[in-house]
């Protein structure tokens, strides 16, 4: 690791195993549990800098028994969400109190890019199939995801398919599927819309289900991608899940999530996973290989993502290690550009330096002032002193310095951590518990924190 | 970012095309940005000074933008319900009119005379008078043919621009919003100012579009980064190794700091003109702000009518509620107005008006009317081609019991984008639709 990490790699290189224990720090521990999950706490960053870093992804893949009661739990209580903002309040304390981010991490991902369309004409408890089936197939294999999510009664509502008719295919779903599920744009011809949408005639939505009717179903011949056969749902998501250029499309859209969205990545680097997706390994597996890297511990991934509003809120609620209202949250992120559930188009969220517009970051400036006064709904929860005092820093500069290094790991120029310290050193004994908010207020704040 | 060359080139060169981003010391590159900063406030939120893109826009060969008009700014006013636009802009004179409204007519002596035969309702005094003064003017008989009579399908249209057989995931604000970023990367294309939900043609690929309720004040927060950031750079030794987007960050923080305090000082600013206490009136005066501000927002978006039900949508006892909505639109604009125009801002601000549809002729028996077909629609500003422009639809010749409309929606949207705003307006509506002459020349 270190700084010679900043040089180029071979590609297959870059993939390999990061056995490089002895680099292993803060720092590091920090970078691997932000990209698979949402702002770390202290005891998760311990706890990642004792084990190292393989035996903590180790953790991070696998489904523990508590993982498994939790999913049940929350299952249980979202079932009650009858609007959309409760909806985005259950998903959100998911995210907040998960043992097992990476999976809410990887709905976030799907959830932007099997986007939905307008979703006014969407029931709340479609939305939640929606997003449930989505959680349950986010890390396994394309083709099963395709075909469980694509034919959600919320994705046909909301694209307007709800009625694929023999002599009516819905060329505009078809085109969705194509240019923003699978293929990407110009992987696919006129012809290809067409036979897609035929492929998909037969099925309904019927007072909120989905229904095949069989003599709405075009069971003509059909050559997509150069294939012939009679093809029909089934094998269209077979077809597009193994074709090249939908793993190589999937393979660049997960390196921008876990890796950089500084750089296009080349074909070279990008063709490795796309070919573990062709044969059939899973999206977790994928993901795995990406995140144990050579590459993902270099510097050519280190901050190299722009926080969407989801991470950076959660990012600064999360390392707290109290509950906040959710639902206020999810107005808060809606505010921020992110409302959880209404994705702006049927792409999904726009990405990386998208996020850090001078607009957006007074918007950002707004809701960290919100988030730190000692009166507003989060403000009352979140307590830094009392925090820092609980993993033993006790005096104003070891509690900013706890500070730095739970929410940067200390990763800033010696004069912008000295001007915080200071900060909180002339402030008198009675308000230090305020001035240790207005810390957290601007750390929130800095260039690096807007980075993964 | 890779998605826009241009950006990323912007980044490794400035100007003169000598800083690279990994190889030259920061603190050069910070002074030289400050540098900068003292001849546009904003950096890179006004066009021209754009990091990126910068020499696109200084050599003014960027594709579909006009850059002597880059300080204009558009505001589009939504009539949320359908507005009767037969007693909005009334020909008192017309024997139809005066027959098919047994109570609803307005009679010469109670509206406010434009030209002859044709007058304001009489709640629009103001209106009238920025009328007069060449502020105001009236596009009659705007709509389009087929057009849908039912608000979520009507509305849909006019949001999304329609075009025929497309299916459109974003509207045409949102799209115009979206060229402005891809030519001016990092500004504010946009901005909503109401209460009621985000109207769908905000919706963008790209620009993220905020809605503003009140006049932001500088957040606390954003002082306290200040102090931390002055004189400092501000990445980690980590983050900062050849990394773009830790010097965009570092970018853009700073430059929130400044628009901050820009909206800070333009509130401090002394008030020119009382507004009335409408709910219309406080967002105009919001806007106002913040073309003051400058902080090279292109195009506000403002409501009236409430968003859902009810509001224009005058289908019973018409005459108070629509009087009342008709109140609220002309005090409120004409003290907008007059507030631009004490510094001479009106002349680079162009306000137009749409509803989804006009009303039916005939009342309805409930004393109201019916959704409606053309609608009249009003532009206000310092540079609009005074008067009354195209004719008053003849009512003699209705479709289905409404006037027909004789100028498509979309000609005005054309205009306002290309002529107005100076963008390429067939990349935002799809078609090549002809001009309407509503501009001063």
């Amino acid at each position: 690791m270190g700084q010679t990490a900043c040089a180029p790699m071979e590609p297959q290189e870059a993939w390999q195993r990061f056995e490089q224990d002895s680099a292993w720090n803060l720092k590091w521990a920090g970078h691997l549990l932000r990209r698979i999950g949402f702002g770390p706490t202290w005891p998760e960053l311990q706890k990642a800098l004792a084990q190292g870093p393989q035996k903590t992804i180790d953790g991070l893949f696998q489904v523990s028994a508590e993982a498994e009661a939790f999913a049940g739990q929350m299952d249980q209580w979202e079932a009650s969400a009858a609007t959309l903002p409760q909806i985005r309040a259950w998903w959100l304390r998911r995210m907040l109190e998960t043992p097992q981010p990476l999976v809410e991490k990887m709905t976030l991902f799907w959830h932007s890019q099997l986007a939905l369309g307008n979703v006014r004409n969407v029931s709340p408890a479609l939305l939640r199939e929606y997003l449930r089936t989505i959680r349950r197939y986010c890390l396994g294999r394309l083709d099963s995801l395709f075909r469980a999510v694509v034919l959600q009664p919320a994705m046909l509502l909301s694209h307007g398919a709800e009625a694929n008719r023999k002599a009516r295919p819905n060329e505009h779903f078809a085109r969705v599927l194509l240019e923003q599920f699978s293929v990407g744009p110009g992987g696919f011809t006129e012809k290809d819309v067409q036979e897609t949408a035929r492929s998909l005639t037969g099925y309904f939505v019927l007072r909120e289900e989905v229904r095949f009717i069989d003599r709405e179903y075009d069971s003509g011949p059909k050559t997509l991608f150069g294939r012939s056969g009679p093809f029909g749902a089934e094998e269209l998501f077979d077809l597009l899940a193994r074709h090249p250029a939908t793993a190589k499309s999937i393979a660049r859209k997960l390196y921008r999530f876990f890796i950089s969205e500084a750089e296009e990545p080349g074909d070279a680097l990008l063709e490795p996973l796309a070919s573990r997706l062709i044969q059939g390994q899973t999206i977790g597996q994928v993901v795995e290989t990406m995140v144990r890297s050579k590459w993902f511990f270099s510097l050519a991934a280190y901050r190299r993502r722009v926080k969407c509003p989801v991470e950076w809120a959660l990012g600064v609620l999360r390392p707290m290690e109290v509950l906040v209202p959710t639902e206020p949250l999810g107005h808060a992120l809606a505010e921020l550009g992110q409302a959880l559930g209404e994705p702006p188009t049927p792409a999904g969220w726009p990405d990386g330096v998208h996020w850090i517009s001078p607009a957006l970051l007074l918007l950002r400036g707004k809701w960290s002032q919100q988030f730190w006064a000692s009166d507003s709904p989060f403000g009352q929860k979140l307590d830094p002193a009392g925090l820092a005092a609980r993993h033993a820093a006790k005096t104003p500069s070891a509690q900013v310095e706890f500070l730095l290094n739970l929410y940067l790991q200390r990763d800033l120029p010696p004069e912008v951590q000295n001007k915080l310290v200071s900060q909180v050193q002339w402030a008198s004994h009675q308000t230090n518990s305020n001035a240790l908010r207005q810390v957290c207020q601007t750390l929130a704040l800095l260039p690096a924190f807007q980075l993964a | 970012m890779h998605r826009n060359p241009s950006f990323q080139s912007g980044l490794s060169s400035n100007r003169n095309g000598t800083y690279r981003s990994g190889g030259v010391d920061r603190r050069r590159f910070l002074v030289q940005w400050s540098g900068q900063m003292g001849l546009a406030m904003l950096g890179l939120l006004r066009p021209g000074l754009a990091a990126a893109g910068w020499e696109k826009h200084s050599e003014g060969t960027s594709p579909g933008t006009d850059p002597a008009k880059q300080d204009r700014v558009l505001v589009i006013l939504q009539m949320t319900g359908g507005n009767d636009g037969l007693n909005t802009v009334v020909p008192y004179e017309d024997d139809v009119y005066g027959r098919s409204r047994p109570t609803l007519r307005l009679r010469r002596t109670e509206v406010h005379r434009l030209t002859d035969g044709l007058g304001l309702h009489p709640e629009m005094k103001e209106a009238a008078r920025l009328f007069h003064e060449g502020r105001l003017s009236i596009v009659q008989g705007v709509g389009y043919p087929n057009s849908q009579r039912n608000h979520p399908e009507a509305m849909r249209d006019w949001q999304t621009g329609y075009v025929p057989g497309l299916h459109v995931p974003t509207g045409w604000i949102g799209r115009a919003a979206d060229l402005i970023l891809q030519q001016t990367p990092f500004c504010l294309p946009a901005v909503f100012v109401g209460r009621i939900e985000i109207p769908f043609t905000l919706r963008a690929k790209t620009a993220i579009i905020p809605t503003v309720a009140k006049y932001p004040q500088m957040p606390l927060a954003i002082k306290g980064l200040e102090k931390i950031l002055e004189k400092t750079a501000s990445n980690g030794d980590a983050a900062s190794a050849d990394n773009p987007l830790a010097e965009l960050a570092d970018r853009s923080c700073r430059q929130a700091i400044q628009i901050a305090e820009k909206l800070q000082r333009a509130a401090g600013s002394a008030q020119l003109v009382e507004y009335p206490r409408f709910g219309l009136a406080q967002d105009l005066q919001v806007v106002a702000q913040l073309i003051r501000a400058d902080l090279g927002i292109r195009i506000f978006y403002v409501e009236l009518g409430g968003g859902g039900l009810g509001g224009f949508d005058t289908h019973a006892h018409q005459a108070a509620n629509h009087g009342a909505l008709l109140r609220e639109f002309s005090a409120s604009v004409a003290a907008w107005a007059d507030d631009l125009a004490k510094d001479h801002s009106l002349d680079r601000v162009l306000l137009m008006t749409f509803s989804e549809f006009g009303r039916t002729v005939r009342e309805n028996g409930r004393r109201g009317t019916d959704h409606g077909a053309a609608q009249p629609i009003l532009l206000v500003g310092g540079r609009i081609r005074p008067g009354l422009i195209g004719p008053h639809p003849n009512l003699a010749e209705l479709e289905a019991n409404a006037p027909k409309p004789h100028t498509d929606f979309r000609r005005l949207y054309r205009t306002v984008l290309q002529e107005w705003l100076g963008l390429e307006a067939k990349a935002v509506l799809g078609l090549p639709w002809s001009p309407v002459p509503i501009l001063s020349s």
